[in-house]
């Protein structure tokens, strides 16, 4: 008996033998034991450690198909910043990652690392073919946005879509053959625009084929097949667990390495595959997604002599069978000559051209509603005119018109703001082109939306356009103002996606249809869009007028959804103007039009904007929250989408960090962190803000090394996107240099404050209030240096400058005048201290009341300074009176009393009446108590209260416990509280010693 | 006919080359070797491990650069399958010994034996395959030892039924064999994998083109199947008593691998 050879019994265990082949092997196992051994251990692939024991024989050398090493969350490929691994296979890796200048998620495909003689020909053969179908653009294709090399590896940036593969569609649920065919169609038209560009696909399979969210067939994997026909020679990669049927996706993108079933004859026998390869697949696949089987029985190759037939009954009609089977022929010749061809066949319903007619009178209705968009009809392709239609409103000569008014301006960020503003403006023409595309062929190429969608849409998009027009018109008229806001305002335009939410869309009230209104109604949208640009460009007072009279407008034509939309707006410009009562009574009556109206993301967006003014700006926790739970109820029923969660999350923190309460605070903005990470990307401007408002919290809770760090990350955000020198930089800087000054004491802040310093001279100028406050706190930084000439210095320009700026009746020249006494105060200077503040007060009190916090402040300071100059009868006074007036405005447990406790109890010890000075330094440790505020905050209570308790003679061994306890906090500071350290070991040495 | 202008037809063959040559660098083989040496072993119909043909052709040629990828990615994995099988180190050497003389060394008016490798299966299970069939006639040289069947078939704690089965021990067998006998040739294949082999079930499951669940309930209707007509055959040799042919049944199938492994062997 002969054995079969080894090759044989390879094909055999890779399923290569034909039936009868394997038969024989089978039969040549039963009766030899030792080809039975050969058998098995050919199954059982390679020993675990084989390759690990090998030593490397050199650099370079590495397994040649090892799966390619998959870069991290947060490394940057190119200007690519991975976010998440989605897959692997044949060809290499699939990553998630965040495009900064398309600002959206990305699908990156990192081709594994070739190398050796042939490998640089097919990089370039398969970086032409990537270049090929990034050209392509069609709705039934992947986007590809950016074919390229990173590190020497070749990648493909394209469009991420999350939805299923049609493999995992067709399992999901029985589907009807009208919808197999409806998506196969779309799938087809994909196959053909590629063939029309030159493009085969050479794998097309149910793998390659995704459905996206809003239901659509998109094409992907072109050409990739190069790359993994074939299984990697060594070592036998770690074999998934296959489903039943052969062909199994490993990931939705990565697809098993040789799926058979699927390809055309000719590619058996080795020949050269031409579009009707494709076809062949094409047809493959439709035909066992109708059949619910393979045409062809299994096999290497697949017996294409007998075509499998289903095994139930079907309901499939007899034409779509035909057509289906004249793709699956044999030899190429027999199939249709194209894609187009075989569309064409598959579009010749009978029963859907009755239909068709229907649809023709349901148009002439529709009429009316086209009113606005007589240009779409005069076109003979309907869907080209995207670029001309946008080229009106933003365009090259426009683009240098705007740079020309932004340079002329000299504003030192012009330039770079420009760059940032061109880039923006040109995605959102870009982004704004593919949905006019995608909007108009819906209805006009793929017949899948019906006329009122397509109006609507168009309505949604041409209020997008006009939003654009009316930035650009405000960027050529530019001053140096408006050069600061430029950047975030080009990023600030309503969103063009919104417009295929055709769900949310189609909920609205309807529009008023007869021409007078419909004029109206643009007339109200144009101004909405104007005030909407002057909001985004810090023109809040103008902005007013317009929303104010836009809300009239819309008022009179009674169209709820607008109404809801500039009021909405008006909310934001009364917040910018700081009457936040206004602003709360705005989005209130914006929720309730926009309910109205059936404008329910507008409704929700108001409630979410709600929680923050009412819960912080205006101080009522208790009102915020129960907007809160609206605003959840109403992201129940829009459907929750993670960037409204994540406004939500990060304006509940804002309200928790108001009241202090910082551990429910730092949950709330890490939730939002992670929303806002994942929806909007790392490097979006709103996921800095939650990072910066992340650090605010950290710093106070004591951990500012975990601050540093997240501003760090935010301010290379802010460069990024705004440009080095934007006025949001130099804010985080000064931010980070106190967490700096936190962790390593006042002398590393400095050179942060003064980069801060010299970028708000540079782009807000010498007289702007934040930089005159950087003086002051300049000024303070070096008071705590002890270097008090430099810090006089700096309070005395700040003081020039307010008086130049403001006048000196003012209430920012008293804060100047404030800082200054408190100069004196640190210096000892008592006398001169209580001058300053006097005169302080009484401009305070005069300008803006005596309940004013300032004001209590102020007179906080000057009880503190009475008392050192050994004056604390009145300092008690003083003191007492502030604090009651403190009680009376917020009840007794506020956080807002604790510096006053602090003080009183200062007082009473200097008075000698140590049990009261007890009584006030523990109500102020009681308050903290639950906020978690940070340790050294809590050591100065607690060092307060050891020091009266052991005056009070009592209970003195609790008073050096607490000492202890703030000794510990204060050291473990570090440097920022060696003072303090130092001064409570003193303290404690006094009074320890027998 | 439809042949779109310019269109850049995938040439098969060249990308073949392309993708091989990428694979192994410091490899260089001249391309019309490879694709006559490709095209004498199938060309590149799917499935068809394109990069190892490359490589096993450039160490038919002698290449030192291929010799060395065989070195060492290749040999160590066909010593390590040996070892697994706890054969003996001696015997190992000398297989590994044999394998290097069978494969590289050109034979009179033939290239090396490695040449005749034609892709249908990853070569590094084609070496390993090699290499166990000499080391399997390696064995065979030095003669195998038996397992006796009654250790087998009598499992030591059931004492009552001991005599039973020794009595009958001859149809048992018999009836096990009959059994076998009357299952497909391909249940036999993968019983055989399974129990013989001990290859595991996800493997098997491939070679079959299904599914690690799959595989195992294919197994298990197979061992069923092979137990009900054992039983059913006993029934027909022996007289007797139901109650009686139960128990011992249910004996004999904790048993039945072994009896079966024998058997299959």
């Amino acid at each position: 008996m002969d054995c079969p050879d080894e090759n044989t019994l390879l094909a055999y265990c890779e399923r290569a033998l034909g039936h009868s082949q394997a038969q024989a092997v089978e039969a040549h196992l039963d009766q030899c034991s030792a080809c039975l051994a050969l058998v098995g251990e050919a199954a059982r692939g390679p020993a675990q450690t084989t390759v690990v024991d090998v030593p490397e024989a050199k650099p370079g050398t590495d397994k040649p198909t090892a799966p390619a090493s998959a870069p991290g969350r947060g490394t940057q490929l190119g200007r690519y910043v991975v976010l998440d691994r989605v897959g692997a296979g044949g060809m290499g890796v699939v990553l998630s990652a965040y495009d900064p200048r398309l600002d959206r998620r990305v699908a990156l495909k990192l081709v594994r690392a070739l190398d050796g003689a042939g490998a640089r020909e097919l990089e370039q053969r398969l970086l032409r073919e990537a270049q090929a179908v990034a050209r392509l653009s069609h709705p039934h294709v992947i986007t590809v946005f950016d074919v390229g090399t990173v590190d020497g590896r070749l990648f493909m940036a394209m469009e991420f879509v999350e939805g299923p593969t049609l493999r995992q569609w067709l399992k999901e649920t029985p589907r009807t053959w009208r919808q197999v065919l409806h998506l196969f169609k779309q799938a087809g038209q994909g196959l053909a625009a590629a063939h029309a560009a030159q493009l085969i696909h050479r794998d097309f399979k149910p793998d390659n084929v995704l459905v996206d969210a809003q239901g659509r067939a998109r094409v992907t994997d072109f050409g990739l097949a190069r790359l993994q026909d074939t299984a990697p020679a060594l070592p036998t990669p770690p074999r998934a667990n296959l489903p039943d049927d052969d062909a199994a996706p490993l990931t939705r993108t990565g697809s098993l390495v040789g799926t058979p079933a699927y390809m055309p004859p000719e590619q058996w026998s080795g020949e050269p595959m031409d579009a009707r390869g494709d076809q062949f697949s094409f047809c493959v696949t439709l035909y066992e997604a109708l059949f619910r089987i393979r045409p062809f029985a299994k096999g290497h190759p697949p017996d294409f002599q007998h075509l499998q037939s289903p095994a139930h009954d079907t309901d499939v009609p007899a034409w779509v069978r035909r057509v289906v089977l004249r793709g699956l022929s044999v030899s190429p010749a027999d199939r249709y000559a194209s894609m187009d061809a075989l569309l064409e066949d598959l579009g010749k319903d009978p029963a859907r051209r009755r239909t068709r007619l229907w649809a023709t009178v349901g148009a002439v209705a529709g009429l009316a509603a086209l009113a606005t968009l007589p240009r779409l009809f005069a076109e003979p392709a309907p869907c080209t005119g995207a670029s001309a239609r946008l080229a009106s409103v933003w365009s090259a000569p426009r683009e240098a018109r705007v740079r020309a008014a932004m340079l002329a301006t000299g504003a030192s960020l012009a330039g770079s703001t420009m760059d940032a503003v061109a880039r923006h403006l040109s995605d959102y023409a870009r982004a704004w082109e593919a949905g006019y595309t995608e909007t108009c062929e819906a209805t006009h190429v793929r017949h899948e939306q019906p006329e009122n969608v397509l109006a609507l849409r168009m309505a949604c998009l041409d209020s997008r356009r006009q939003s654009l027009d009316v930035l650009a018109d405000a960027l050529e008229r530019a001053d140096a103002a408006l050069v600061q806001k430029a950047a975030e305002a080009s990023l600030r335009l309503p969103p063009v996606s919104d417009c295929s939410r055709v769900e949310s869309i189609l909920s609205l009230a309807p529009e008023p249809q007869d021409p007078a209104a419909r004029a109206r109604l643009e007339q109200t949208r144009l101004r909405l869009s104007r005030a909407q640009v002057l909001l985004e460009t810090g023109r809040y007072a103008q902005g007013r007028t317009e929303a104010t009279a836009a809300l009239e407008e819309a008022r009179a034509l009674g169209y709820r959804p607008l109404e809801a939309e500039v009021l909405h707006v008006a909310g934001w410009l009364e917040h910018r103007l700081a009457r936040n009562e206004e602003a709360e009574r705005s989005w209130t009556e914006a929720v309730r039009a926009g309910l109205a109206g059936r404008h329910d993301r507008l409704a929700l967006r108001a409630a979410t904007d709600l929680v923050f003014v009412i819960g912080y700006e205006l101080e009522d926790m208790k009102r915020g929250l129960e907007q809160a739970a609206q605003a959840r109820a109403l992201m129940e029923r829009v459907g929750s989408d993670d960037e409204s969660a994540g406004r939500l999350e990060n304006n509940l923190g804002l309200v928790y960090f108001g009241e202090g309460q910082l551990p429910q605070s730092l949950e709330h903005y890490q939730r939002a962190l992670v929303l806002r990470e994942r929806v909007l990307g790392p490097e979006h401007l709103d996921t800095a803000k939650v990072l910066t408002n992340l650090a605010l919290v950290r710093t106070r809770q004591g951990s500012p090394a975990d601050a540093v760090s997240l501003y760090d990350r935010a301010l290379a955000i802010q460069r990024r996107q705004l440009g080095a020198g934007h006025p949001l930089v130099a804010n985080t800087l000064i931010l980070l240099g106190d967490a700096r000054r936190l962790l390593e004491g006042p002398e590393a802040a400095v050179s942060f404050y003064e980069q801060a310093l010299a970028l708000r001279e540079g782009t807000l100028g010498d007289t702007h209030l934040d930089t005159i406050r950087l003086h002051n706190d300049l000024g303070r930084l070096h008071e705590q240096l002890e270097r008090f000439d430099s810090a006089r210095v700096h309070h005395e320009k700040a003081l020039a400058l307010t008086a130049r700026a403001f006048g000196e009746e003012h209430a920012e020249y008293a804060r100047s005048l404030q800082a200054l006494a408190s100069l004196e105060d640190r210096q000892g200077h008592f006398v001169a201290a209580l001058k300053g503040y006097e005169r302080t007060l009484a401009l305070q009190t005069r300008l803006l009341g005596e309940k004013d916090a300032s004001t209590l402040r102020t007179r906080e300071e000057r009880a503190a300074v009475l008392r050192k100059a050994g004056r604390a009868r009145e300092a008690l006074v003083e003191v007492q009176a502030v604090l009651a007036r403190k009680e009376a405005d917020g009840g007794p447990r506020q956080p807002r009393l604790v510096t006053s406790l602090v003080e009183l109890a200062r007082t009473w010890l200097e008075l000698k009446q140590p049990e009261n000075a007890r009584v006030a330094a523990q109500r102020a440790l009681d308050i903290i108590q639950p906020l978690g505020w940070s340790p050294t905050r809590r050591a100065e209570l607690q060092f307060t209260l050891a020091q009266a308790l052991w005056a009070t003679k009592s209970s003195r061994p609790q008073a050096l416990a607490l000492a202890d306890e703030a000794l510990a906090a204060f050291t473990s500071a570090g440097k920022a509280k060696q003072a303090q350290a130092r001064e409570v070991a003193l303290w404690k040495q006094a009074r320890s010693s027998p | 006919m439809y042949t779109p202008r310019d269109m850049d037809l995938p040439r098969p063959d060249e990308d073949a080359y392309l993708r091989a040559s990428s694979a192994w660098p410091g490899v260089e083989l001249n391309r019309d070797v490879f694709r006559s040496h490709l095209n004498a072993r199938g060309g590149t119909t799917p499935g068809r491990h394109v990069e190892d043909l490359y490589l096993a052709c450039a160490c038919a040629r002698g290449l030192p650069a291929a010799l060395a990828h065989f070195e060492r990615r290749l040999l160590p994995t066909a010593r390590q399958a040996l070892t697994r099988r706890h054969m003996a180190p001696d015997v190992v050497d000398e297989a590994m010994q044999r394998l290097r003389e069978r494969l590289l060394l050109p034979r009179e008016g033939a290239p090396p034996r490695l040449a005749e490798y034609d892709g249908r299966g990853p070569l590094e299970t084609w070496v390993r395959t090699v290499a166990l069939r000499l080391a399997l006639t390696e064995l065979r040289e030095r003669a195998a030892r038996p397992i006796p069947l009654e250790e087998a078939l009598l499992p030591v704690q059931d004492a009552s039924f001991a005599a039973l089965k020794h009595r009958h021990h001859a149809d048992i067998e018999a009836a096990i064999a009959v059994a076998l006998a009357s299952m497909e040739l391909r249940e036999r294949a993968f019983l055989r994998l399974h129990l013989v082999e001990n290859v595991g079930v996800e493997d098997i499951g491939r070679v079959h083109g299904v599914s690690r669940a799959t595989m195992t309930r294919w197994l298990k209707a197979a061992r069923d199947t092979l137990a009900e007509r054992t039983h059913a055959e006993l029934r027909r040799r022996l007289k007797v008593e139901d109650s009686e042919l139960d128990s011992l049944a249910r004996t004999l199938l904790s048993g039945l691998d072994l009896s079966v492994r024998h058997l299959l062997r």
